[in-house]
């Protein structure tokens, strides 16, 4: 099977500075991938790349069988859920609102105009999601960061796209929301079997959510592969000095 | 069916005011009592032969007066010979006949004159003119120490204090010049010494003052007398009968005592008229009306000038929401032009309200739709700012949440954007809506009307009650619209946006 997202020797810079180096990644359509390293490392930059946010320098995108460019980036778009920090929703919408923003506005699509549908399709998301009918009927503002984080997914997910991008989804909560967020969203990615990359700075993270995970540095992907890949086969010295610079729990009680 | 109902009103409160028109007789007047009661008297002629008339009252000074009767927003105008040879034909000859060889190729006719003169004099106190010896012009020479509060017009026409101060030799340490109304009194308060005043001045009188002699001969004629336009007679049977009735009807004594009434016992201009008349017609005047009470008046004036001041506001805020806001977004989507928008929105807003709105009576003409034009202009800024300035402030992460989901320019801007940015473009409306109503109450000198119409009765009579009963409305009005948007705020965005 053919991968789903294929990004070819792409590279971008802002100002003179590369922000990515001429890197190609090809992700499958049921693939979890984590894209992980440092601050600034060009992580982010790669997802707007594949949502057409950033236009590449030089090389191409493809989304299936469509070269992403400005002429097909709205109907890419549609193809994926995007899911950013603290969630992105709108302060001026409802959580039910934010999430069935598009679908009101889409007739001809996946989900229809059809009230009866779009109401099944919130109450199939957030049960995935977990999030009561009660959260639904509150603003953002009203809401914890776990719960906007959920309502954003829901969001992502309710043009059932192909493609789930998240950019450090988990990168602002505590400790336990996060725990009990990752579990739920290490569910929902199995139950969903879609293409989902997601962007995180934690290892544990990304060994708990992905199946395959890319290390990023200085705009360039050093070594895609599984974690025991990255751990026993490491194809640089940073991928070494990045898996070893994680300390366990084990390890700080020594 | 409501966004239709809403631009019916709209619609319905703009065409009044444009579709003023009519085929009776305008006579203007300049901001100061006689000319006032000069006017009404002329009213009540025409009406009396028949005709039609209105009174378009306190048309600012000369040149805004004698451009409106040139481009015919009004078709007479009480003026005096002096002032007509100065600031109409510029000449220093005042002689009816060369005056009427002046304007007839402009297309203007003088009537024959009234009876009265009006000139210039300079005014001091009796007591003053006791303690110093003054009773000439030229005994002011000896006192160079003495204030002098003089009208701004004064100051500035060849024939007023250049001119008089050149042929008298006078050179006084201390000028000022100040609104004539107001210059009475500094002269009481002894402020000033020397105010320059007209010989049918109610309030020589009242203030006891003297007018000293103009032993130079240096002041020209101010025979009163009607300017009008040249076709009115002919358009007007009424108007052409009540020039035979003019000349002489009034001496200065009379015109006196109809300034008292008026300026001193607070009768009405339109009353003190008809008194006149009815007199002349060998009527018994009629009681002289005691002044109403300041409550009553209060409310008349809310029942009388209110709407007008609501419609002007209104259909100005309308406009000026249904351009800012499209402006602002334009601003906030192209940087470049949005620079060049902000600056010129901005350069409007420094122009003097007054001179906004004397700049459209060429185009406009004096009225409703010059001050509508210029209060449109003035509200724009607040809004196309605060639209320029809600839109940008949204974060660039929601900005791009909304284009990653999808959404066209036209649908993140009409769902997302403009939405996010709401509150603060209401709040922008919210400040034009007050703006307007403050800056309304200045449509009254180019003859809008509105609350400024009692302000500046009230100016030019120096009468406080009067100036209240429009003030105090006025900005009722301004914490009502306040309020208003207040209420518009809670009911309309979303609790997240509060």
């Amino acid at each position: 099977m053919p991968p789903l997202v294929r990004l070819e020797a792409v590279s971008k810079s802002f100002a003179g500075r590369a922000v990515i180096r001429t890197t190609t990644l090809e992700v499958g359509a049921s693939e979890r991938l984590a894209l992980i390293g440092p601050s600034g490392c060009g992580k982010s930059t790669l997802l707007k790349m594949i949502l057409g946010l950033v236009v590449p320098d030089t090389g191409t995108i493809h989304v299936g069988d469509v070269l992403v460019n400005a002429a097909s980036a709205r109907e890419v778009r549609r193809r994926i859920g995007y899911v950013i920090q603290d969630g992105g929703l709108f302060q001026h919408l409802t959580a039910e609102e934010n999430v069935t923003l598009v679908a009101r506005l889409t007739d001809s699509r996946k989900i229809g105009a059809n009230a009866n549908h779009l109401q099944n399709k919130v109450k199939e998301l957030s049960e995935l999601a977990h999030l009561s009918p009660a959260h639904l009927a509150r603003y953002p503002r009203e809401l914890s960061g776990g719960e906007r984080q959920r309502v954003g997914l829901m969001r992502a997910l309710m043009l059932d796209p192909d493609v789930l991008l998240l950019d450090e989804p988990l990168g602002a909560l505590d400790p336990i929301v996060r725990a009990k967020l990752q579990e739920d969203l290490r569910n929902a990615f199995r139950a969903l079997k879609k293409c989902v990359i997601f962007v995180t700075h934690d290892l544990g993270e990304a060994a708990y959510l992905a199946d395959s995970i890319a290390i990023v540095n200085a705009g360039k992907i050093l070594q895609k592969g599984a974690m025991h890949e990255l751990l026993h086969s490491p194809a640089d010295p940073f991928v070494t000095e990045f898996v070893g610079a994680q300390r366990s729990l084990a390890e700080a009680l020594r | 069916m409501k966004r239709a109902a809403l631009w019916i009103t709209l619609i319905g409160l703009f065409f009044p005011a444009i579709s003023r028109a009519d085929q009776s007789v305008k006579i203007g007047s300049k901001r100061f009592t006689e000319s006032y009661i000069l006017a009404e008297i002329i009213v009540g002629l025409i009406e009396a032969n028949g005709g039609s008339a209105n009174h378009e009252q306190g048309l600012g000074a000369t040149a805004v007066a004698f451009r409106a009767l040139q481009d015919g927003q009004i078709d007479a105008l009480p003026e005096y010979t002096g002032t007509l040879a100065e600031a109409i034909v510029q000449s220093h000859d005042g002689r009816l006949e060369s005056l009427r060889a002046a304007l007839a190729p402009k297309g203007f006719s003088i009537s024959d004159p009234i009876g009265f003169q009006n000139t210039y004099a300079l005014a001091v106190t009796k007591k003053n003119a006791a303690s110093s010896s003054l009773a000439t012009i030229d005994d002011l020479k000896a006192h160079a120490d003495l204030k002098f509060g003089l009208s701004n017009e004064f100051v500035g026409r060849a024939d007023g204090w250049p001119g008089l101060s050149a042929k008298y030799d006078l050179h006084p340490k201390n000028i000022s010049s100040m609104d004539h109304a107001l210059s009475y009194e500094a002269i009481a308060r002894g402020t000033v010494d020397v105010v320059d005043a007209y010989t049918t001045d109610a309030k020589i009188a009242r203030y006891d003052l003297l007018t000293l002699i103009d032993n130079r001969a240096f002041f020209p004629p101010y025979d009163a007398v009607l300017v009008y336009r040249s076709d009115l007679p002919n358009r007007s049977p009424a108007f052409a009968k009540m020039l035979t009735q003019l000349p002489h009807l009034i001496d200065e004594d009379a015109m006196r005592k109809m300034n008292a009434r008026a300026e001193l016992d607070h009768v009405s201009f339109a009353q003190v008229a008809s008194d006149f008349l009815a007199e002349k017609n060998g009527g018994v005047a009629k009681a002289s009306g005691t002044r109403e009470s300041f409550a009553h008046g209060l409310w008349n004036a809310i029942v009388q000038y209110g709407p007008r001041h609501l419609e002007l506001v209104l259909v100005a805020l309308f406009f000026s929401t249904l351009l800012g806001v499209p402006l602002g977004i334009l601003a906030y989507a192209n940087p470049r032009a949005g620079g060049a928008i902000l600056a010129i929105t901005g350069i409007v807003q420094t122009i003097p309200s007054l001179a906004l709105f004397c700049f459209f009576i060429p185009v406009l003409g004096i009225g409703v739709v010059p001050a509508l034009a210029a209060l449109f202009l003035y509200g724009l800024l607040p809004i196309v700012r605060n639209t320029h300035a809600g839109l940008s402030s949204i974060a660039s992460d929601l900005r791009e949440a909304a284009v990653a989901l999808g959404l066209t320019a036209m649908e993140r801007l009409r769902y997302v954007e403009l939405p996010l940015a709401s509150r603060t473009i209401l709040a922008g409306v919210k400040t034009s809506a007050v703006v307007a109503v403050g800056s309304a109450t200045i449509a009254a000198f180019i003859g809008a009307g509105g609350f400024g119409e009692p302000i500046s009765t009230g100016l030019s009579l120096n009468d406080v009650p009067i100036i209240l009963q429009g003030a105090i409305p006025a900005a009722g009005l301004a914490l009502l619209v306040q309020g208003f948007f207040e209420l518009v705020e809670a009911r309309v965005l979303p609790r997240s946006l509060r």
